[in-house]
């Protein structure tokens, strides 16, 4: 039999794309069962299996992967249907990738440089985010509804092949790949967390000859030693079983727990991360120990945001009802 | 632009029928694809991307349910009508029977003649 299945695999990925997150394996299964019906029926019709054409052509009348997936999505007056998707995607990059870390950034320094709400005024820095945000929501919307009025509807609709849609990306080989490099990685992690007590330049570079770790690592050392081991025994087990997805993620959980139990340890130690190995000490010495307490206020922060996603993706994991062959990864 | 308008017009009139079908063929067990088709043979040819989304609309209203289940040796999900969706059901027919009645009644009645006596016509105006 031809390539049939890859072809609706790939088509599916392609609506997958566009849905949301929420109910996209729901319906995923659903349009992947009514697919499989239609070419079952042509099949037994015909008598013999489908061409790769012919899928593509059943693949091609339900219509292209965006405008079937818009279908699903709350009907939109100002922006159509047709192009409503690709406004909440451009919504979500410009709300995660520009004002998200700009709030984080904002939040940093309200809690590690008490000064700055002094120095800049209250909320005034806030009011700037607020003001920009409206600013940014009103022209991209504006524009959508331009495009939409003027445009595409009808270009959207016609002249696209299924063919052309990109190859499914296999989770279980892309897992895979992930375990080995956290098996190589996790070797070399451990052996360079051995040897960082006795030579701090491998972690501080040229700095490291002039500093050294301070007594606050001490009682942390050996759970960061432990972690690392852990984390290798769970690439392993990765790697040699096919775990499911909601416990693949549990095991992200638990991970991600235990780092930020030693980050939150660290913190609460104290803020004198390295002492001078030299005499008279450096004057930058003070510097190092703040850009290292920065860093480990951020990996706080990123540690709190991958909780929240992996527990997310854990109970959808969980809930997800069951599915059929042919839906991409999941 | 006259095609665009009657393409609208269309479209608002199959709706209300769309859901009304639905809801009535749901009356026994199906699951999404013989129930399209089950729509098509009868004449009342309905597109995938109407169907499927109406189904989960109509279901998160209330007025279907919903079971994952296995049938040759596939996942397929079958939709039902629940009993608040048969009890809206029958009113929404009943409904709709007395509007295909009046429609009948305004298609069927006799034209008004465009040359009304002009004592009427001020009869008319008089009552007004």
């Amino acid at each position: 039999m031809p390539n049939t299945n890859d072809l609706v695999a790939r088509y599916l990925q392609a609506v997958r794309f566009w849905l949301p997150r929420a109910t996209r394996h729901d319906i995923l299964a659903e349009i992947a069962e009514d697919l499989q019906s239609q070419i079952d029926d042509r099949a037994a019709a015909l008598g013999r299996p489908l061409s790769e054409a012919e899928v593509a052509e059943i693949l091609k009348q339900r219509g292209r992967p965006m405008i079937v997936a818009s279908s699903y999505l709350p009907q939109s007056q100002l922006i159509g249907p047709a192009l409503f998707p690709v406004y909440v995607f451009v919504l979500k990059a410009v709300a995660l990738g520009y004002f998200l870390p700009w709030i984080l950034v904002w939040f940093g320094f309200l809690i590690f440089y008490p000064r700055f709400l002094v120095e800049h005024s209250g909320l005034h820095p806030f009011s700037i985010l607020w003001t920009l945000a409206w600013s940014l929501f009103g022209i991209i919307t504006v524009g959508f509804a331009i495009v939409d009025r003027t445009s595409t509807r009808s270009k959207l609709a016609c002249s696209w092949d299924p063919r052309k849609l990109p190859r499914v990306r296999e989770k279980k080989g892309r897992r895979k790949a992930e375990a080995i490099a956290g098996i190589v990685f996790g070797l070399l992690w451990i052996v360079w967390l051995f040897l960082i007590p006795s030579r701090p330049y491998l972690i501080l570079g040229p700095p490291g000859f002039f500093l050294r770790f301070s007594s606050l690592w001490r009682p942390v050392y050996p759970w960061i030693i432990v972690l690392a081991i852990a984390g290798l025994l769970r690439s392993t087990l990765i790697l040699l079983r096919n775990l499911p997805e909601w416990a693949y993620q549990v095991s992200q959980l638990v991970a991600i727990c235990l780092q930020a139990l030693i980050v939150a340890m660290l913190l609460r130690a104290g803020s004198t991360w390295f002492v001078a190995s030299t005499q008279p000490p450096v004057e930058w010495l003070p510097i190092a120990n703040l850009a290292c307490h920065f860093c480990l206020g951020g990996m706080a922060i990123a540690l709190v945001i991958a909780f929240f996603v992996h527990a997310s993706k854990a109970v959808h994991a969980w809930l997800r009802p069951p599915g059929n062959t042919v839906t991409p990864m999941a | 632009m006259e095609t665009d308008l009657f393409e609208n017009l269309r479209l608002e009139l199959r709706r209300g029928t769309l859901i009304l079908a639905v809801l009535a063929r749901l009356r026994t067990e199906q699951y999404g694809y013989v129930l399209r088709r089950a729509l098509a043979d009868q004449g009342l040819a309905i597109d995938e991307n109407t169907l499927y989304p109406l189904l989960r609309r109509l279901e998160s209203q209330g007025l279907l349910v919903s079971q994952w289940r296995e049938e040759d040796k596939r996942n397929k999900r079958f939709y039902r009508l629940s009993t608040e969706g048969e009890i809206l059901l029958s009113r929404l027919l009943a409904e709709h029977e007395a509007m295909n009645a009046a429609l009948d009644r305004i298609l069927h009645a006799a034209p008004v003649s465009a040359e009304e006596p002009e004592a009427e016509k001020e009869n008319t105006n008089a009552q007004h």
